[in-house]
């Protein structure tokens, strides 16, 4: 007997010696999520380091693009390239194309762990069962645009699959990839809060700003949804039943400032709380950001889902930059570019003079991520002069380039 | 009428010669060609349809898309997954998507298939070996780190998990050993041999299955084979 138990003593020890250690993420199997099968999301501005988050209904498991590996590092869960590497699948390979072509793929597994600092925390469907762990997919791009997926277990896949939340187009049945930014342009496809205005003063050094914003319920691309590429497929509980419908609300209001148009933690933890109007202080070098939750179900998301940014007095704006004025026959061909275009509405060129020439040039940036121009305009109508500026008209008022000649 | 008569030396050199060509036989067929069909467990619930499948070492397929065309995986819907024993993770790509194509498959090392019903029930598996290529288990690490999927040769030696326990090297003593897992495809279950413990003994290997290994310190073997 005495043998039996030490045998049996040995044979724990052994186990618990070399058995696959427990761990935060999957162990012991893989469990994927963002695009299997060959699917992008697009209009992104993605010219650097996209944020996201991910996070399970009704679990724990949480991963964060920001933290996964440090910036300028790429080895997240979102592509913003090919040949980047990735948390899922080693390299971005499903095509996410070029940094700033506005197409970037979701490629994680929660089982990854692989030579990060902090990989994911938890696991959302340890039983890997239908109906458990539904994956929220938190996607915030550098110019404001973003979009928040919904999507449930697939046991073919051993994973979420975030092609499954997308659209069919209605006649064709064609998928249609999911957008950073409404169909007008103006606007994140998922947007949880609106800009009502703000005040802004301050100095060189140090600004001021109180921003006035409402929640607004966010468009959730879920998987459930009966004109969705997934239709419901994986909308269902583990005994087969239809998975019962989640509520999705916009949470309260967090700030935090930071750079501008680089990577943004969308940690909640990382925010603090803010009241709509209340003047902050922060550099003026960098941005405000203001953004909220989301209330899934009744419980607060732990991830800011959308958020807007207001630039310090000396923050880069969507300012054109490299202007450049080159005479070409009767034409003079100007051309710049901008890094960020948030709340620009439209360039003129101006002589040195103040005198309009042409037309106003519409912003071409994605979602309001910078973009590049050229336009040709008749050498005539400059007159005798010879010199000009770029004048970005945004939200806040004008904003001038340096002097170009040609 | 003539009769031969063979002399007794004669006869020793003869049955040496047969001996000697018996054995080269052999040793053709170590590097002979194997066409081997699978069945594929579609997918079911958790672990149910997870086909740990061994590749020969010398294998047509490439790169998982290879495979899938190859074997008639259903495009869009069928993936196959591959673990990196020495980062610890996994690697999946569907059969048809950009990743499939971009998944080189690696010489000795299993991969897990999985795919919904409405794909071929069995595959055939076409290749041959490579008898001088050595895989190494790295030393098991957190997570998934040291866990290498083992292709293991369709012409083992081995049967038993003990039995790659021993020809590895792995430990079958002390407080540290070696485990040899596999997925049973059609309950999705995992089971787990100790080397040295009877759960090790009790685990039968199956032709075609990939298993994995793992060893409290890294060890480099040549797979055993007739």
């Amino acid at each position: 007997m005495l043998r039996s138990l030490s045998c049996l003593a040995l044979i724990v020890l052994v186990a618990s010696v070399c058995a696959t250690p427990a761990s935060a993420q999957c162990a012991g199997f893989s469990q994927v999520f963002g695009h299997q099968i060959g699917g992008t999301l697009v209009r992104c501005a993605d010219n650097g380091q996209v944020s996201g988050f991910v996070f399970a209904i009704g679990a724990t498991a949480t991963i964060n693009s920001s933290t996964v590996l440090a910036p300028p590092q790429t080895a997240d869960f979102i592509c913003e390239a090919d040949g980047e590497p990735s948390q899922g699948f080693g390299t971005c390979v499903g095509g996410a194309g070029v940094r700033g072509d506005g197409i970037i793929t979701i490629d994680g597994n929660w089982s990854n762990n692989g030579p990060l600092p902090t990989g994911p925390s938890g696991c959302p469907d340890s039983a890997q069962a239908n109906g458990v762990g539904r994956n929220v997919m938190i996607i915030r791009d550098l110019a404001g645009g973003g979009a928040i997926l919904s999507v449930g277990f697939d046991q073919t896949f051993s994973g979420f699959v975030a092609e499954f939340a997308d659209r069919l187009e209605t006649g064709t049945g064609n998928e249609i990839f999911t957008s950073c930014v409404s169909a007008d342009g103006l606007s994140a496809s998922s947007k949880t809060l609106m800009f009502d205005g703000v005040t802004k003063g301050g100095d060189t050094t140090n600004t001021t700003a109180a921003v006035q914003a409402h929640a607004m319920t966010p468009k959730i691309f879920s998987d459930c949804d009966p004109d969705s590429y997934g239709a419901g497929g994986d909308c269902i509980t583990a005994t087969g039943a239809p998975e019962p419908p989640h509520t999705f609300a916009p949470g309260p209001f967090y700030s935090k400032t930071g750079p501008c148009g680089t990577l943004l933690d969308l940690n909640r933890g990382t925010w603090a709380p803010y009241s709509v109007g209340t003047s902050l202080t922060f550099p003026s070098q960098s941005c405000l950001f203001v953004g909220n939750t989301l209330v899934v179900d009744g419980v607060e998301s732990p991830a800011i889902a959308g958020a807007l940014s207001i630039p310090g007095n000396l923050a880069p704006a969507a300012r054109a930059l490299d202007v450049r004025a080159k005479q070409a026959g009767g034409d003079v061909v100007v051309s710049w570019r901008t890094d960020s275009e948030i709340g620009l509405q439209g360039f003129t060129v101006q002589t040195k003079s103040g005198r309009q020439i042409g037309g106003m040039v519409a912003p071409k940036g994605i979602g309001g991520g910078g973009a590049s121009y050229s336009v040709s305009l008749k050498r005539g109508d400059f007159k005798n002069e010879k010199s000009l500026y770029v004048v970005s008209a945004t939200t806040d008022g004008q904003l001038k380039s340096d002097l170009a000649s040609f | 009428m003539m009769t031969l008569r063979l002399s007794r030396p004669l006869l020793v050199v003869l049955v040496a010669s047969a001996l000697i060509l018996a054995l080269g036989g052999l040793a053709v067929a170590s590097n002979m060609g194997f066409k081997l069909n699978k069945p594929i467990v579609f997918t079911g619930t958790g672990q149910i349809g997870s086909n740990w499948t061994s590749l020969p070492f010398n294998n047509p397929y490439g790169t998982c898309q290879g495979l899938c065309t190859q074997l008639g995986l259903i495009t869009l819907k069928a993936t196959v997954q591959v673990l990196d024993q020495n980062l610890g993770s996994f690697t999946q790509a569907t059969c048809g998507a950009p990743a499939c194509t971009a998944l080189t498959l690696i010489p000795g090392k299993g991969i897990n298939i999985r795919q919904p019903a409405g794909g071929p029930a069995s595959v055939i598996i076409v290749g041959s070996h490579n008898p001088t290529l050595s895989l190494t288990i790295p030393k098991a690490g957190t997570g998934q780190i040291g866990n290498l999927w083992y292709s293991l040769p369709y012409h083992t030696t081995a049967v038993t998990a003990q039995d790659l326990c021993n020809q590895i090297g792995m430990p079958s003593t002390g407080t540290a050993r070696g485990i040899v897992t596999r997925v049973n495809a059609p309950t999705g279950q995992f089971v787990q041999g100790t080397c040295g413990a009877a759960s090790a003994t009790s685990l039968n290997l199956v032709l075609g299955e990939q298993v994995q290994l793992r060893n409290p310190a890294a060890v480099s073997f040549i797979p055993a084979h007739f």
